[in-house]
């Protein structure tokens, strides 16, 4: 049976780098699209997620998990390490496609280089949109709607009640509607 | 959620990144702290292009020739091409604030890496751009409009970090670059180990390449000297500026930047 998350949690606070490994191992593509979705970048969310499980490892004691998971308090880490490593919740952006090595020419790995270039460019329309709330309802709308975390998880993490994580994901929706309903009328 | 708004579905990471990520994650936190060096004085090699200035201020900071070259650029009189053509893709970028190539501050070069800033009476616009071995380039932006309390016309302390970007998680090589004010005469990058960088200073605004591995781990920090050579500022460089627990107030006292605090430090007006 392969250990929990706070067996693990408590061997890394013990200095277990082995253990953190595997929780790195559990989490890593997680993190890695959370950090995507704050950042609009494939390539910066490697940055991100690289830098997060460092930062993980030099705060593991500060952690709180929460029903015996590590992730929520790790998405929170992902979402300060974007907004300070990725210079303060700036907009970046992928200039070209970033070719892996090794890649060859089959068209698979083509398509998937175009797919990710479209992602970006959709992520990038829906941050410029998210960008206008204040920063307590981006990170309410990219934890416990773009991440899936429960308002009692994304709650307990970040330290405030459920019914006012419940209210700044309300008033987010609420924003982001009159903020397509201008912008449509804008087009018009 | 509007549909419009729901973002892509989720991807692994490219393949055999996982391992490289962990292997990387494995030998960070398994390294040894390092002893604190010797101050190394590293004598600068010129390298000077066409039209680029390129300063070892005081000795201490290198600038070296070959396939790694360091360049650092105080306007856009000094651009070198590739300076020049990272600056156009940064532009070209930019739908957010209005900006034009004259009004580069600082634009810093470093092996694969790029940072540039512009300024102009109203906003600043700041861009990395890097290009890892066997990859594609890619980089990220800023700008005023993500960080609501920035103003043009004052400065945190005698000191604007606004670009930060070094080649690995934690540290490696290190490019930041910002405003001064106009008593800063000497800015100087502490590496924690005994090493130190000097930046270079013109019109405002001040750039610093720093090489060989800075670790944030060794808590280095930025230096200001005034013109006698006595220490007014010292700040992480790693921290950014809302978790200093800084205030900074004007004349008339109130909050230019930071929350309110019992001991706010004056603001410094920035002029070019």
């Amino acid at each position: 049976m392969s250990p929990t998350d706070q067996e693990l949690w408590s061997a890394t606070v013990a200095g277990d780098a082995t253990a953190f490994a595997v929780l790195f191992d559990r989490y890593a593509r997680a993190v890695y699209n959370h950090a995507f979705k704050l950042t609009g970048s494939w390539s910066l969310a490697e940055d991100v997620t690289q830098s997060a499980f460092l930062v993980a490892w030099r705060r593991r004691a500060d952690a709180r998990l929460v029903d015996g998971s590590a992730l929520p308090w790790l998405l929170v880490v992902t979402a300060n390490t974007a907004r300070t490593e990725s210079r303060s919740a700036r907009r970046w952006f992928a200039l070209l496609r970033r070719l892996p090595a090794e890649r060859g020419t089959d068209t698979d790995l083509s398509d998937e280089v175009a797919a990710r270039v479209d992602d970006e460019q959709r992520m990038r329309t829906i941050l410029a949109a998210v960008r206008r709330l204040p920063r307590a309802e981006r990170e309410a709308i990219a934890l416990c709607v773009w991440s899936g975390v429960s308002y009692a998880d994304a709650a307990a993490v970040l330290g405030i009640s459920e019914t006012g994580l419940r209210s700044r994901v309300s008033r987010a929706r609420a924003r982001l509607a009159r903020q397509l309903s201008d912008d449509t009328t804008e087009d018009r | 959620m509007n549909d419009l708004l729901t973002p892509p579905a989720g991807r692994d990471l490219p393949p055999g990144r996982v391992q490289e990520m962990r292997a990387k994650l494995l030998a960070d936190i398994t390294r040894p702290v390092r002893p604190a060096r010797p101050v190394r004085v590293r004598v600068g090699v010129g390298l000077v292009l066409a039209g680029i200035v390129a300063v070892a201020a005081a000795g201490v900071s290198a600038w070296s020739g070959g396939d790694r070259a360091q360049l650092l650029a105080l306007g856009p009189d000094e651009m070198s091409p590739s300076l020049r053509a990272a600056a156009k893709r940064c532009l070209e970028m930019n739908d957010m604030v209005p900006m034009g190539s004259a009004d580069l501050a600082v634009g810093a070069e470093h092996g694969d890496h790029v940072a540039l800033l512009f300024l102009t009476e109203d906003h600043y616009l700041a861009c990395s751009e890097g290009k890892p071995p066997h990859q594609g380039r890619s980089g990220g932006m800023a700008v005023d409009t993500d960080r609501p309390d920035w103003q043009h016309d004052w400065l945190p302390g005698p000191v604007d970090r606004l670009l930060l970007t070094s080649t690995k998680a934690g540290g490696g090589d290190v490019v930041a670059i910002g405003r001064v004010s106009a008593r800063v005469h000497r800015l100087v990058l502490e590496h924690g180990d005994g090493r130190t960088t000097v930046a270079r200073i013109a019109g405002g605004a001040f750039g610093l390449i720093a090489q060989g591995d800075v670790r944030e781990r060794n808590s280095p920090e930025l230096v200001s000297y005034d013109s006698a050579g006595n220490e007014i500022d010292r700040r992480p460089l790693f921290v950014p500026f809302d978790r200093l627990g800084r205030c900074y107030v004007d004349p008339q006292g109130s909050i230019v930047y930071g929350k309110p605090g019992p001991a706010c430090l004056p603001a410094e007006p920035w002029t070019r």
